[in-house]
């Protein structure tokens, strides 16, 4: 078991949705998370709520994310977990469509290229400290099966699984863990009533499964729940965790 | 969050292993395990040492299956959670396989887990409360190994029956998942029993072992289990845990 008490967190994403949920899990098991958020009034707000860091960032700017991380290790001497939350939906367009290649790279952009880019300067620093430390990237129930008009959000999901997986072998002798969370829908600013609309949300809903049986979709906390799993259990590697109400499983 | 605190839960294989990590944790979290297992002397050792019910059960034999579930619900007037985890795994090939060996380990294995899960479903069903099953598979209900042909065979059938019961019981929220677990310590495979040589083999097929130098821990896997029932949003899942074995 992997003790979260006194390790130190970077979240992106981290600001709301499952990634605040995740800040608030890990501060809650004694642990020291840091928001990083490209969302600055949201982000501010809820480190000085919890009395933790904020870094605000653009995860897609590789020199910055290299600054956070030199900035953060030399403010905490120490970094044990990564929680890649940070990412962005939508861009639904058909191939042909003018504009799909723009808004897949944008897609790409932040969920691929930022997800590698925290990565690279995160599995540094565990791995000169000498490792026994957790990654959690967020990939999607669009990251496992598909979608039509979603090649940049599901191909860009699909790629976070895989880059998982890769840097789970490459990491092992270290004992660096890296896992990934799909979840289903779950309300976010991402996915949610207002945003959708009553009649596609609902529609939504009837996708997966155990939303019959519950009535709603998935929560953060739900969503969180796994994340702080894949942090806590020290024999999982590579893994993805499905947390979709069984929504893959059709 | 499903609380497993005042829950009743059924664990089989109970007595020993992952099992009996898995009623350890359980009654940590102020659950209420109830200990089904095949071997009735350990068994007995473990409900006493932890002052919990121990209930002989051959998994294979739909009628004690039957029984156990309904001498579980006598004693707590309800079951909202069944661990079915018992299993055997006898290491044989094709041509050396015997056809009576490679029906006990359906009717252990794969009938087992299907009388467990049907007895407590049907209660759970009928309590009309939320409730969770985990269903033990392994790394070899998600890829092959030579000479394991029952266990695969068997291990692949738990797997599938775990996604349509899942799919089947969701508007009941009844959630269903499986765990698939590599090469772990136990009373059977340990150093002292398989040899040293042996031990490096297999802790060489789990990428996560050039660091900890070990196979899985008893504890990892019943960790994954507790995870299984308490997130209420997980069904007909895999939590695979295998350090890294089935991604290469």
């Amino acid at each position: 078991m992997f003790d979260i008490n006194g390790k130190v967190a970077v979240v992106t994403g981290g600001a709301n949705g499952i990634g605040l949920a995740t800040v608030k899990a890990i501060l809650a098991k004694g642990g020291h998370p840091i928001i990083a958020d490209y969302n600055e009034g949201a982000g501010k707000r809820e480190a000085e709520a919890l009395g933790i860091p904020f870094y605000k960032i653009d995860i897609s700017d590789e020199e910055k994310v290299k600054e956070m991380f030199d900035d953060i290790i030399e403010k905490n001497e120490h970094l044990d977990i990564l929680v890649n939350g940070a990412g962005i939906g939508g861009n639904s367009r058909p191939i042909t469509a003018p504009d799909s290649l723009e808004l897949a790279k944008k897609s790409f952009n932040v969920n691929v290229h930022g997800t590698l880019n925290c990565c690279k300067y995160a599995i540094a620093q565990m791995q000169k400290q000498g490792g026994n430390c957790a990654v959690v990237n967020v990939a999607s129930i669009l990251g496992v099966v598909s979608n039509p008009n979603s090649i940049g959000y599901s191909g860009s999901k699909h790629a976070v699984i895989g880059i998982t997986k890769s840097l789970a072998l490459e990491n092992a002798p270290q004992n660096i863990r890296v896992n990934v969370l799909c979840p289903g829908f779950t309300d976010t600013a991402m996915f949610n009533k207002d945003l959708y609309g009553e009649q596609i949300y609902n529609y939504i809903l009837g996708l997966q499964p155990l939303s019959k049986g519950t009535g709603r979709a998935a929560n953060v906390d739900e969503q969180a729940h796994a994340i702080i799993f894949m942090i806590e259990n020290s024999y999982l590697t590579g893994q993805s965790i499905i947390v979709d109400g069984g929504y893959t499983v059709q | 969050m499903f609380e497993i605190k005042d829950k009743v839960a059924i664990v089989t294989g109970g007595a020993s292993g992952i099992g009996l990590a898995t009623v350890e944790m359980i009654l940590a979290k102020g659950g209420k395990p109830v200990i089904a297992d095949y071997n009735e002397e350990s068994g007995k050792k473990e409900s006493e040492r932890l002052g919990v019910p121990f209930v002989k059960v051959d998994v294979s034999c739909e009628e004690q299956v039957k029984n156990v579930v309904a001498a579980v619900v006598d004693m707590y007037g309800h079951l909202d959670i069944m661990v079915a985890n018992a299993g055997i795994n006898p290491i044989a090939g094709l041509l050396n396989l015997t056809m009576e060996t490679y029906q006990r380990a359906v009717e252990i294995n794969q009938n087992g887990v299907l009388y467990c899960d049907k007895y407590a479903i049907e209660q759970m069903v009928k309590q009309g409360t939320p409730g969770a099953v985990v269903n033990t598979s392994s790394v070899s209900g998600l890829v092959g190994q030579a000479h394991e042909l029952a266990y695969n065979t068997t291990k692949f059938a738990v797997r599938g029956m775990t996604k349509s019961l899942a799919l089947e019981y969701a508007p009941n929220n009844i959630r269903v998942n499986s765990i698939h677990p590599a090469c772990v310590l136990s009373n059977m495979v340990n150093e002292d029993v398989i040899g040293h040589e042996m031990m490096q083999q297999m802790i060489a097929l789990h990428p996560i072992s050039a660091a900890t130098g070990r196979i899985g821990l008893p504890e990892e896997i019943a960790h994954g289990i507790i995870f299984a029932i308490e997130n209420t949003f997980m069904t007909g899942a895999e939590v695979v845990l295998d350090g890294g074995w089935t991604v290469q």
